[in-house]
């Protein structure tokens, strides 16, 4: 007790006290900004990662979410369970911890017209607080995709109000052209009347020669140029008609140069235009990406409420499983001549009749599935 | 009126071997001016012209600009573009009659005559009668103040462009004193040339 005063009472033993106290304060201090430092290294490690992956990506939607897992993994993300839905195509996709997991659950839903996001995520206890900085990374990761969602709404409206733009041009000069075709045609044929004047003939021949070295030259200009522009054939015909399906398909098998069998026949009530156009986009597939050397399978059948043509092949070895969810989104194409709109037009025309396609693939055969109303039913209406 | 000079150069080729004289105007500047140049009793338009040649907008105007300063010309809509919706707005926009291209010669002087004799039938109802036509276009359910002062409005323009904005004449021939007329004019904010905005840069 004595010592103790006498410690207590000694000036350099208390200021080494202080010392100590100082330096373990001092430490506390460094070390919490050293922790701080690394918490904020890695939220902008992460940050950076998501962005520039989305870079590398090209803001796609799709592979932006398949390659991103990495980085969810590293921030607490135990598993993801996403339904994706892609212009009519459903996909389900699982990763991480392959079974039920211990976590908390987080829902997240993002839309945009056809395209669909249900993300179920399961986060550690850490990452799952609000406020942690993980949390806050998978929220930037959830606002990438949205972002990259309505990035391709715009891409869409802009590419099909150009397409627009383009029809718009033909029609407007294909009938400026008709228009100059008919009028020319009725001045020549005023040149032939037996009962006119030959004075006033020949004058008015000197005139018409006159004008046409005046207007043809620019007339053959726009017209070149019209057919520099006609990208997309014109559907203005939409009445219906009795269509034999195994002439049509032959045509456009033909058409096409592809090797084909084709089984069952059916007759149908469509406009002609439009269901050519479909099968000519579902079948030009088959010849622009050279999908397979075996002979096409094309089957029709018919039931009273619809006709089911079957359009498949033998898959090539070895298996190559094909993006399914990714063939009839709108230019989306591994070709480098196409626009990646074929698939996509042959299903909103098949709307527009009532129809639809899909896409199915085994490990031996793949190909399409396009079901058409039956021929009675819809005269009937 | 048209912006494909080859086609309008037969369309034009076509009318004077019929007889007409004929001015060419490629876009809706070049036909106001000349509209405000010359008495032009029949305009053959097209709905689209640079810089909206596939949409109606040009056309519109034109037909805006002649409903507010030459409502007596007769305008026949002669377009490629889609019958259905744009002949609806051109005739609701003031035209006399609606082409779809192509079109024969010979449907096209029919309607020329027939717009021809209408606007000569309203010089002479003019002139004989002192019968002056005005269109209005009402809705209905906000009761007629609106619609009296449109009338007012309307019968007044046009009594002002077929004098020539002579106060003096106008007022003789609706049977008002000058000083209405003046009050009208600034009641209404009624110029004498209404130039489109194309026009005043």
């Amino acid at each position: 007790m004595q010592d103790f005063f006498m410690l207590s009472s000694d000036p350099f033993l208390l200021i080494h006290w202080l010392g100590l106290g100082l330096v373990l304060i001092g430490l506390t201090l460094f070390f919490t900004a050293y922790y701080f430092r690394r918490q904020s290294k890695r939220l902008s490690n992460a940050l950076s990662d998501l962005y520039r992956l989305n870079q590398t990506v090209k803001q796609d939607a799709l592979d932006f979410f398949d390659q991103s897992w990495p980085i969810l993994e590293s921030l607490g993300c135990l598993q993801i369970t996403a339904h994706i839905g892609w212009f009519g195509e459903q996909k389900k996709v699982c990763l991480g911890a392959p079974s039920l997991v211990m976590g908390k659950r987080q829902l997240f839903n993002i839309e945009r017209d056809e395209m669909r996001f249900d993300l179920i995520l399961i986060l550690n206890r850490k990452a799952a607080e609000p406020d942690s900085l993980s949390f806050l990374v998978i929220k930037t990761f959830v606002s990438i995709l949205e972002q990259n969602l309505v990035l391709k709404q715009s891409e869409i409206l802009t590419s099909q109000k150009r397409l627009e733009r383009y029809q718009l041009f033909v029609q407007h000069e294909i009938k400026n052209i008709a228009q100059f075709i008919q009028l020319l045609c009725e001045q020549v044929n005023r040149l032939q009347q037996k009962n006119t004047n030959p004075a006033v003939l020949d004058e008015h021949k000197l005139r018409l020669i006159e004008r046409l070295h005046q207007t043809l030259p620019i007339m053959a200009q726009r017209a070149q140029k019209t057919i520099l522009h006609m990208k997309q054939p014109l559907l203005k015909h939409r009445s219906s008609t009795d269509i034999k399906l195994h002439v049509l398909l032959q045509e456009v098998v033909k058409m096409y140069d592809l090797d084909a069998k084709i089984k069952g026949d059916a007759i149908i009530y469509l406009p002609l235009p439009l269901l050519e156009e479909v099968f000519k986009n579902i079948l030009g597939n088959f010849r622009d990406h050279a999908l397979t050397e075996q002979p096409l399978d094309i089957s029709v059948n018919q039931s009273a409420q619809t006709v089911v043509i079957k359009i498949e092949c033998l898959q090539n070895k070895p298996y190559n499983k094909m993006l399914a969810e990714r063939l009839f989104e709108p230019f989306w194409t591994t070709s480098e001549s196409g626009m990646g709109l074929g698939l996509f037009l042959a299903r909103e025309l098949l709307k527009q009749m009532n129809g639809q396609v899909t896409f199915e693939q085994s490990k031996k055969r793949f190909g399409f599935l396009v079901q058409l109303p039956s021929k009675t039913g819809e005269r009937d209406e | 009126m048209d912006d494909n000079p080859a086609l309008r150069g037969m369309l034009a080729f076509s009318l004077e071997l019929e007889g007409y004289d004929v001015v060419e105007a490629d876009s809706k500047s070049e036909a106001i001016t000349l509209l405000q140049q010359q008495a032009i009793c029949i305009v053959v338009l097209d709905m689209g012209m640079p810089p909206n040649q596939y949409t109606p907008e040009e056309g519109l105007a034109v037909l805006d600009w002649l409903k507010k300063n030459q409502p007596d010309t007769k305008v026949l809509v002669l377009t490629g573009q889609d019958s259905e919706s744009v002949s609806y707005l051109a005739l609701k926009n003031g035209a006399f009659d609606f082409l779809e291209k192509p079109v024969t010669v010979e449907v096209l002087l029919v309607a020329i005559k027939r717009a021809g004799l209408f606007s000569a039938q309203a010089v002479k109802l003019k002139q004989k009668e002192g019968v002056q036509k005005v269109q209005l276009e009402v809705t209905l359910g906000s009761g007629v103040k609106g619609i009296r002062n449109q009338a007012e409005e309307k019968l007044l323009k046009q009594v002002l462009v077929d004098t020539d904005f002579n106060v003096h004449e106008t007022a003789r021939r609706l049977g008002l004193k000058r000083e209405n007329v003046y009050y009208l004019i600034k009641k209404y904010s009624i110029k004498r040339a209404d130039k489109p905005e194309s026009l005043k840069q």
